[in-house]
């Protein structure tokens, strides 16, 4: 996976490109916005970084010119500003993201391979998932489990929803609260927590493989090993 | 300056002078054309009177009465002629047939000569011909002069009318401009000694309840917003200082100490493990304060950059309580809602949301087990209430309205995880909407009541 990373801080771009690329991606680097457009027209990336502020051409206005040439390459803006914001929220419902300044690089990781598997852009979403023997009819609303049908609130099955069309990807708490409730801060407890451990409690509990998994200092995963 | 004022003035008497020598002109319009009608039936009841006359006595009768009506004058300014074929004066007040100037049908109308004095005047006539018998040639008709001056004497009304309202215009405009301007020439003294550095001047407002007290009232709010948005950055500013010292003088006695050991038999490599996630926790507790100084001071100073729209209230309730919910049971308190219907507000709703789960995270962090936290809105005096009640603690009375000041802490407000500027946020939300948030006893435990007005900035609840 090919991405490019727009940032005019030196020290924290270098921190950037060498965490991305032990994640695995293969990152290029722009220190500026005129250059970070000329390099995202000029090369297919499968996902753009870029800074809100930058030199020459904000990151707002880089997703705006791509856009207009309509080159659909998914963008995640970076930025010290607030996140309430109408044009940040224009971003989200483009299909775009915005992550703000200073922020765990699990976080991070989480939502470049979020919005890039969005940006491959599937067929129509499937109405049925499953995981292992863990099946969900999304249009029924039910949810079986090696064959037994286990009962969730409407949350839960949302929440459990959220995490099957992410299966094997790693989900964090704030995207978890802005997916499934709608709710863009922290709520600074482990509100989320405590909705998970429901979860599990309801899909893991009796079984030997778990499919729910934390992971550490990021967040959660459902996945079949 | 001055000559705005004569201007407004000059325009104020031209449009005065227009309307009214236009609503003269239709006055006159239908006074003649009422006159004329009157005047042409007159005419045609007299004639046939003649004719009835001449219907009894033949020719005879018919100069009989005529004569009688000149005689006694039975009608003013009236016009009589008879002659025969041959054009001779039988009877009548006119020397001769006159010469006629306009013809429709029986109705004539003629200018007849007429000695006044030594001076000879022409006055207009209008008539109707008649044929009352064989040879003769009857004319009924009525001077028009008064008619005729009537038009000369509304033209003269008009110009005296225009002249008088012209001058009333002028003076009334010019005083009226003269007031205006001085009230506008206060208001940009008191703006430039503003402008100047004087922040705590405000624009004279007379009481005299006009539009320039409503304006100067306004721009007072506006100049009052504008200060206390100053104070709030400058607080926010000692603030953000003063909350960011701690977790950075945490940090720096770590960094050193992990350096100072760097290498000594009981640091070993330096900064282990353990240090740095301890680096990475004060880190992210100054990130938490930074966020909500920001937050606070976006929210105080109204510059929230999202647009505002329609919040179900009772939804948002309903969302926040489910989310919290299963964090209550686990601490084994009761989280209960009751929600009037209907309760919709225009708004930000991912502050608002914000708020009220800072109020419910509150709640919950000072609960202890067996406790209960209820949430309930209700329209208390058309304004819209959300309480969050709970059995904890409380805040002490003398605390409690500086709770919400804007980056007030209370010393005895244990931060926890979080800022703790949660009360301080969820106040500010409430004055950005234009609301409230009060801090009431609930004996014991604390009523936090988020107030929000009906009319909330942006529009009315839909």
């Amino acid at each position: 996976m090919n991405l490019l990373l727009i940032e005019d801080d030196r020290d924290a771009a270098g921190y950037l490109v060498k965490a991305l690329t032990e994640a695995g991606y293969r990152v290029d680097h722009a220190a500026d916005g005129r250059e970070g457009l000329f390099q995202a027209t000029e090369h297919p990336y499968d996902g753009i970084v870029a800074d809100r502020m930058l030199p020459h051409l904000d990151g707002l206005t880089i997703i705006e010119v791509l856009r207009k040439q309509g080159n659909r390459t998914p963008v995640l803006i970076l930025s010290a500003l607030g996140s309430v914001d109408h044009r940040v929220e224009g971003l989200r419902a483009g299909g775009d993201d915005y992550l703000t300044k200073p922020f765990a690089l699990s976080e991070l990781l989480a939502r470049i391979e979020a919005l890039m598997r969005r940006g491959q852009g599937g067929p129509a979403p499937e109405t049925k998932l499953r995981l292992a023997d863990l099946e969900m009819d999304v249009l029924a609303r039910t949810v079986t489990r090696a064959g037994r049908r286990i009962d969730l609130t409407a949350r839960e099955f949302k929440l459990l929803e959220f995490l099957l069309r992410r299966a094997g990807q790693v989900v964090t708490r704030t995207m978890l609260l802005e997916g499934v409730w709608d709710l863009h801060f922290d709520p600074q407890t482990n509100v989320i927590d405590v909705h998970l451990s429901r979860l599990r409690q309801a899909i893991d509990k009796g079984f030997d493989r778990p499919l729910i998994h934390t992971v550490r200092g990021a967040g959660y995963t459902v996945r079949a090993d | 300056m001055r000559t705005s004022a004569l201007r407004l003035s000059v325009v104020y008497a031209a449009s005065f002078a227009a309307a009214l020598v236009g609503l003269v002109f239709v006055i006159y319009l239908l006074t003649t054309r009422f006159i004329d009608a009157e005047v042409d039936a007159v005419i045609e009841r007299d004639a046939l009177s003649i004719l009835e006359a001449y219907g009894r006595g033949g020719t005879r009768g018919l100069i009989t009465e005529l004569d009688l009506r000149d005689r006694t004058f039975s009608r003013i300014n009236a016009v009589y002629l008879l002659t025969d074929a041959e054009g001779f004066v039988i009877a009548g007040n006119l020397p001769a047939w006159p010469v006629m100037r306009g013809r429709d049908g029986r109705w004539v109308e003629f200018e007849i000569e007429v000695m006044e004095g030594d001076q000879e005047l022409r006055r207009p006539v209008r008539a109707m011909v008649q044929e009352p018998g064989p040879g003769l040639r009857l004319l009924v008709g009525t001077d028009l002069s008064d008619r005729r001056d009537l038009g000369r004497r509304f033209a003269v009304a008009a110009g005296i009318g225009t002249l008088l309202v012209t001058l009333i215009a002028l003076g009334i405009g010019y005083r009226q401009s003269q007031r205006i301007l001085t009230r506008v020439d206060a208001v940009s003294r008191t703006c430039k000694e503003i402008v100047g550095g004087n922040l705590a001047r405000r624009l004279p407002e007379s009481g005299d309840d006009d539009e320039f007290d409503t304006l100067a009232h306004e721009v007072n709010g506006l100049l009052a917003r504008l200060a206390r948005t100053t104070e709030i950055l400058r607080t926010s500013l000692h603030s953000a200082a003063h909350d960011l010292r701690s977790p950075m003088h945490r940090m720096r006695l770590r960094m050193e100490q992990a350096l100072a050991e760097e290498g000594t038999p009981a640091g070993g490599a330096g900064a282990d493990r353990e240090t740095l996630e301890l680096l990475l926790r004060d880190v992210d507790q100054m990130q938490r304060v930074l966020t909500a100084l920001l937050q606070i001071a976006e929210a105080e100073s109204g510059t929230v950059g999202a647009r505002p729209g329609p919040v179900d209230l009772e939804l948002m309730i309903d969302e926040l309580a489910e989310l919290y919910q299963p964090q209550a049971e686990e601490q084994g308190i009761a989280l209960t809602v009751s929600c009037t219907p209907g309760s919709q507000v225009v708004g930000h709703r991912q502050l608002l949301a914000q708020a009220v789960a800072n109020l419910i995270d509150n709640a919950l962090k000072f609960t202890p087990a067996g406790g209960r936290v209820a949430l309930c809105t209700r329209f208390v005096d058309g304004r819209l209430e959300i309480s969050v009640t709970d059995t904890g603690p409380g805040i002490p009375a003398g605390d409690r309205a500086r709770a919400v000041e804007p980056f007030v802490r209370l010393a005895n407000a244990p931060p926890r995880d979080g800022s703790g500027l949660g009360l301080n946020l969820a106040a500010a939300v409430a004055r950005l909407h234009g609301g409230s948030l009060r801090l009431e006893d609930n004996h014991p435990g604390l009523v936090a009541r988020l107030e929000l007005p009906a009319g909330v900035p942006g529009g009315t609840p839909g």
